[in-house]
């Protein structure tokens, strides 16, 4: 029960009212959500990695279809299409959109279709996927083979032929691929892993993956691309390429800076856990990610709570220079930026966060809800004059938000 | 309201069919007390607690001894043993352990509006003879879901022994208030509610336990260590440590080595049931400086307590700090009881001020917090109605802050209830 005028202050960081000072101030004040751009009737949507300055967002368009290749009653989803919308330079709207058709052998795929996805190339996009079939031998045993398939389409609807790369084939398998377009030149990593055998009913033990990369030449040939020897050796699932302030990455169990040719050019840096890491790269090197073990006395064990949310800065070498600093506590680490002498992260633990901290990492004030939904979008968080804004891309739109700090 | 009502009408018929006077009680005992507020709050439930302890020990009147007076030299001692373990000792065990839950974590919990439920199993020995193979423990369980928040769930776990050093702290204002007189039940509940998890606080795996497990030190000691951000092993194991070092204050303590000794010489050699400790008089007035202890939600919380009393009345001037080294948290206060003005009222008060960091329960991983000045004021009387029958409670105003007892969150807090002076 409050007796009195409620009188609303500030003072040193604590909310007063008559009655006393109990709500701690937040360090910075985030907005509702502003919409700035969209596309009715997509729903996921990701954030193009490209070295532009200008932030490219590509939405998909799916159709649910029945899979021949699967139990009855389970629908695969295969992309009829992707748009790309290309923000402008303020981050406040879009300046052009592309729009393209999925090629007609993809689309008229009803099924035993796996890792579809896109690549944009600016003007056009290429469609990748990987085609099952499934035969029978003459001793009655069955065999699925599986193959990638490459094929460009650009907003005219013009197709080039489909690419089949011939070491992007394999039985009994499964083949991952992913992959981006940077400085004129498309880069795709791949993972294939055989299936698991069947040892007297029993599943046999987990098998390692085989990584590789290839560029795409400008007439559609395949050149060869050696990974890293840091990622080849240490296989980790697909690794993937980023771009991070600019800078191609390559993720794995490290992030690996690398060029074109896939030559090592900067800091390795690593990838602490299995959870998210999100990086600055421009001027010395800030991590953060989430980690669910902690090593005491020489052991590691698994927290038995959330997991810590640690920010450590390195050198231009990749040595760390700094202890790790917890800065909260979620299992998934989103995205950093850096504003002036300041961090902002954005986590999410059912809802979204932004805490903000120093950059020698100690934090300042508590985390502050974003969102309340607990839909994983994709986030980008730039930092300007001591403040930052985020773009959320979920639900077919592009909406902003301002973190407007205290100085 | 209706279990409210029905539970004070039930303790006044118990007191009124149980007169004190006759049994071997302190002269200038303190009235019987059954209070309550809204969400029976630590301190009106820790008096009414010790109130029914007082009420409930009249069994050794149904019980007298039997080799008292048959000039044996050994077997009133033995019979004095005995009935500690079979009657005494368990049935003080239970009230601590009672006050500990119900009053402890029960009651901090329902201050944020939870329901907690409980489970109490039988004391010793009558466990180890009737279910030798039950392991649990006497708990509290709460009944939410979703996130929980440090701010939160700290405040409930400390309050299980947060209750007892209560009882202890409502003890020494007994003590003084008596003339230094306490009876031997008191006693045995003063040294329960001061050792309770003493194995825990001074063992090795305070520093090694998780967010949830253990007991409540060890949960404690993981909290405060989330609480202020301190969340790699060898930084835990400082906060542990300075919270083991900071109990040895709580068992300094003048009351519970006279408790240990009378119990021991006056109760089981004696065969007294009242002891009388030696306080210092000043002008006609006993004096006594006595150690306090508690947890808090910053770390171990020492105070200083000055009491000075003439029966009826007492006082009490503290000072309080921490030591976790986690936070700057001190206060000071002063609190009056049972002061006669005119024939049929008493009237007291208290005051206290402190500066310690906010305590906010909507922040999330908020580490480093500025501090805030708190101070609580409030009113403390009882009027008489007929006989020994007075209606009795308290009013006051505190802001945001943890005070002993008192709820955390700012606004009124106060109890009503009655007294039934013996």
């Amino acid at each position: 029960m409050k007796v009195g005028l409620v009188l609303v202050a500030a003072v040193g960081g604590v909310i007063c009212t008559a009655g006393g000072c109990e709500r701690l101030e937040d360090p910075c004040v985030v907005s509702a959500e502003l919409p700035i751009a969209g596309v009715p009737g997509a729903t996921a949507g990701t954030f193009v990695a490209t070295e532009a300055r200008t932030p490219a967002v590509l939405f998909l368009s799916r159709e649910a279809t029945p899979d021949a290749g699967l139990n009855a009653g389970a629908f695969a989803t295969i992309p009829t299409g992707a748009t790309v919308l290309v923000l402008d330079e303020a981050h406040r709207g879009e300046t052009r959109r592309e729009t393209f058709k999925a090629p007609a052998r993809l689309a008229a795929r009803k099924g035993s279709t796996s890792s579809p996805g896109i690549i944009w190339l600016g003007g056009a996009a290429l469609f990748h996927w990987v085609e099952s079939t499934t035969t029978t031998e003459p001793d009655g045993r069955t065999k699925t083979s599986a193959k990638l398939v490459l094929q460009t389409i650009d907003s005219a609807g013009v197709e080039k032929p489909a690419v089949e790369p011939p070491e992007m084939k394999c039985d009994d398998c499964r083949l991952d691929v992913a992959g981006l377009h940077i400085r004129g030149t498309t880069l795709i990593t791949f993972a294939i892993t055989p299936a698991a055998l069947a040892i007297g009913g029993l599943g046999g033990p987990a098998t390692q993956p085989r990584v590789g990369a290839f560029a795409i030449g400008p007439s559609g040939e395949i050149l060869p691309r050696a990974l890293p020897a840091i990622i080849a050796n240490q296989p980790r699932g697909l690794p993937r390429f980023d771009v991070i302030d600019g800078t191609l990455v390559l993720v794995g169990p490290m992030l690996v800076p690398v060029d074109g040719d896939l030559n090592v050019v900067g800091p390795v840096l690593p990838r602490p856990g299995v959870l998210e890491t999100a990086a600055i790269l421009d001027g010395d090197p800030i991590l953060v990610w989430a980690s669910a073990t902690q090593v005491d006395a020489g052991r590691e064990a698994l927290l038995p709570s959330e997991p810590n949310v640690l920010v450590q800065r390195f050198d231009r070498s990749g040595r760390p220079i700094s202890n790790a600093q917890r800065i909260t506590t979620s299992p998934a680490v989103q995205a950093i930026a850096r504003s002036g002498d300041r961090l902002g992260v954005v986590h999410r633990s059912g809802k979204q966060y932004f805490a903000l901290a120093r950059i020698n990492g100690e934090k300042i004030g508590g985390d502050i809800v974003v969102s309340d939904t607990s839909a994983n979008d994709d986030v980008r968080l730039f930092g300007e004059s001591s403040s930052f804004h985020l773009l959320s891309v979920s639900d077919g739109r592009v909406v902003r938000r301002e973190m407007t700090c205290a100085p | 309201m209706l279990r409210r009502l029905a539970f004070t009408g039930v303790f006044a018929a118990c007191t009124a069919v149980t007169p004190i006077a006759g049994a071997e009680e302190p002269k200038h005992a303190p009235d019987l007390v059954a209070v309550a507020d809204p969400d029976f709050g630590m301190e009106s439930s820790v008096r009414t607690f010790m109130s029914l302890g007082r009420v409930f020990r009249r069994y050794e009147e149904i019980f007298p001894e039997v080799f008292r007076n048959t000039g044996l030299p050994l077997l009133p001692v033995l019979e004095r043993i005995a009935r500690f373990g079979l009657l005494d000792a368990p049935f003080a065990d239970m009230q601590m352990i009672v006050i500990h839950e119900v009053a402890g974590h029960g009651a901090r919990g329902r201050e944020i509006g939870k329901s907690p439920t409980f489970s109490f199993k039988l004391p010793e020995p009558y466990r180890t003879l009737f279910s030798p193979d039950d392991e649990e423990k006497n708990f509290t369980r709460r009944r939410d879901t979703g996130t929980r928040n440090v701010d939160g769930d700290l405040p409930i776990v400390l309050g299980g022994v947060e209750s007892n050093y209560l009882t202890a702290h409502w003890t020494n204002l007994a003590l003084v208030a008596s003339a230094g007189q306490l009876h031997f039940m008191d006693r045995m509940v003063y040294m329960l509610s001061k050792t309770t998890y003493a194995s825990s606080f001074l063992g090795e795996n305070l520093a090694t336990a998780s967010l949830s497990g253990g007991d409540d030190i060890i949960a404690y000691a993981a909290q405060l260590a989330e609480r202020f951000n301190q969340f790699t092993p060898a930084e835990r194991r400082q906060v542990a440590t300075r919270v083991q070092t900071a109990y040895v204050w709580n068992l300094v303590d003048p009351t519970l080595m006279w408790s240990f000794w009378t119990t021991i010489y006056d109760g089981f050699g004696r065969g007294k049931r009242v002891s009388t400790m030696p306080l210092p008089v000043v002008r006609g007035h006993h004096v006594f400086l006595s150690p306090r202890f508690t947890l808090s939600p910053f770390g171990a919380e020492h105070y200083v307590d000055l009491f000075a009393g003439k029966a009826p009345w007492v006082a009490d001037v503290y000072f309080r700090f921490g030591t976790s080294g986690l936070a700057t948290y001190l206060g000071a206060g002063t609190k009056v009881l049972d002061v006669p003005v005119g024939s049929r009222v008493r009237a007291g008060g208290e005051i206290d001020a402190w500066t310690q960091p906010v305590i906010d329960r909507s922040a999330r991983a908020f580490y480093d917090r500025p501090n805030s000045a708190g101070v609580n004021v409030a009113a403390i009387g009882s009027v008489a109605i007929v006989g020994p029958l007075s209606i009795t409670g308290k009013l006051g105003y505190k802001s945001n802050g943890f005070v002993m007892g008192l709820p955390i969150g700012d606004g009124p807090h106060g109890y009503l209830g009655i007294a039934l002076r013996p």
